[in-house]
């Protein structure tokens, strides 16, 4: 047994003795009543219609998703287009994207999208079928992670800063705004696409409201476009907000309208004063049709000093 | 084997046939023998091959949209079986179950009178069975459509939907797997 012909020969003896001759009569019996099962029963009709249904069906969805992504509205992001400019400026309430968006729509059709690609995937016997299928789901997945990401819109490089701010003492970070009372106050902030998707800035998340007998915080409350920045902030002509189409990577200047709230004082020594600070701000944009709201952490928080005794 | 093999042809003289002008019962029923036969070989277990066969049957009924000539239903359902097969050896790796050996399969053992010289082949098939069962699945398809069905590397190829490189490889791997656990199964005894 130990040449090639020795082994050759044992497994043709081995194999040839595993041959068990002919199929028994009842293979043939149960085979064509499977068969006649699989023929008569509705089942295997509806699925191949399910099938070609599904099929139809995802690539629908798949082609309009791509007309979707493709055509939308050109990058205007700042460099693109002159934005109308002075005089301008930003008001409470310029750029503020109001109510929610429940993306109703958007989550049937994926259902829709995801369901029939399931069904691909298990009534299909092409291998090619079903690895296409796997493939376009886990795309799916992909997209719907992608889009839930709340990160999708951050500070990665640019400008940041405060009009009529100060720096706090030394060895404390953040910058200080330089108002007394609910009075406003400029943000600069450049803010970047980080997710590897095409999305659409809407505008800033509606501030909170205050009932009357609270004390009204600091917030921001109005947005605007800062089509160059080329120029000293504080002369830089700000344009009125409009959504903004950002690819992935590209970034949006901004200008910021805040409040600095009730308490807000602005002493000539800061040294031992206390603050409240601002250290996001939240955004909203869209992205393959859904909108969501970001939380970009700032840079640098923004602080507001406060007495002690702030009611 | 060969005689055998003939002997189960499909009647399949008619030149580019549709497979829509033949009952696809008839198609399936012409190959039961063959894909039983082969069903059997790979797997060890005439139950189990059965199942199989039955199974294989069903699949190609399912895709059979995709068969344009009858001509190519024998190599075409012949794949299915090998596929079939392959999923069930595969599927076994994780559900282990008892094996037959290989003196019990074929019946062609006999319980008296048994010479010292058949015991011995005996044996030996029992040891090849054991190091065959120790392959996995794409190894030991391949080899008994080499040792068994005695196709080409070729028809193996064209059988099992893989490059002839790969066959010839996966060949030469099973070979020396095979001797390598028959070498540490001879120790053992």
């Amino acid at each position: 047994m130990s040449g090639d012909a020795g082994i050759d020969r044992d497994l043709r003896a081995m194999l040839a003795n595993r041959d068990p001759g002919p199929a028994p009569a009842r293979l043939a019996a149960s085979v064509g009543a499977r068969l006649a099962a699989e023929r008569g029963t509705r089942r295997e009709t509806l699925l191949e219609r399910l099938t070609v249904v599904a099929t139809a069906v995802t690539m629908v969805a798949a082609g309009l998703i791509l007309l979707v992504v493709v055509n939308r509205p050109i990058s205007i992001s700042p460099g693109a287009a002159p934005l109308p400019t002075l005089p301008y400026t930003i008001q409470p309430g310029d750029g503020v994207v109001h109510g929610e968006d429940v993306p109703v729509f958007q989550v049937l059709f994926g259902g829709i999208v995801l369901i029939g690609l399931a069904t691909i995937l298990a009534t299909t016997a092409a291998r090619w079928k079903r690895i296409g299928a796997a493939l376009a789901m886990l795309m799916v997945a992909f997209v719907a992670l992608t889009i839930g990401m709340s990160d999708a819109i951050g500070f990665a490089s640019g400008i940041d800063g405060i009009e009529r701010g100060r720096n706090p003492p030394d060895g404390q970070a953040g910058i200080v705004v330089g108002v007394v009372g609910d009075r406003p106050f400029t943000m600069y902030l450049t803010v970047t696409n980080t997710s590897r998707l095409r999305l659409e800035v809407e505008g800033l998340a509606e501030p909170p409201t205050f009932l009357p007998p609270m004390v009204v915080q600091p917030r921001f409350v109005g947005l605007g476009i800062i089509p160059d920045v080329s120029v000293d902030l504080t002369d830089a002509p700000r344009a009125p907000f409009r959504p903004v189409t950002l690819e992935p990577g590209a970034s949006l200047d901004l200008a910021v309208l805040g409040m600095a709230g009730q308490c807000a004082i602005s002493p000539p020594s800061l040294a031992g004063v206390g603050y409240t600070w601002l250290d996001h701000i939240g955004i909203v944009y869209e992205q393959l049709t859904i909108r969501h709201q970001a939380s970009v952490a700032l840079p640098e928080p923004v602080k507001i000093a406060e007495p002690d005794a702030c009611p | 084997m060969d005689a055998a093999h003939a002997a189960q042809a499909v009647p399949l003289g008619r030149d580019r046939m549709t497979v829509e002008s033949i009952p696809f019962a008839e198609l399936v029923e012409g190959q039961l023998d063959r894909a039983f036969r082969l069903a059997t070989v790979i797997l060890g277990s005439a139950i189990e091959a059965e199942d199989a066969v039955a199974d294989a049957a069903l699949l190609a009924w399912r895709s059979r949209g995709r068969l344009r000539e009858v001509d190519r239903f024998e190599a075409w359902f012949g794949r299915i079986v090998v596929n079939v097969c392959r999923d069930r050896l595969r599927s076994r790796r994780r559900h282990p179950v008892a094996e037959m050996p290989a003196s019990e399969v074929g019946g062609n053992a006999g319980s008296s009178g048994q010479t010292a010289d058949f015991r011995d082949s005996v044996h030996a098939r029992d040891a090849m069975s054991r190091a065959f069962e120790t392959l996995e699945a794409d190894e030991r398809i391949v080899l008994v459509l080499r040792f068994w069905h005695d196709l080409t590397v070729e028809a193996i190829a064209e059988r099992v939907g893989i490059p002839a490189g790969t066959v010839k490889s996966r060949l030469h791997h099973a070979t020396n797997r095979l001797r390598t656990a028959l070498t540490v199964l001879e120790g053992d005894r």
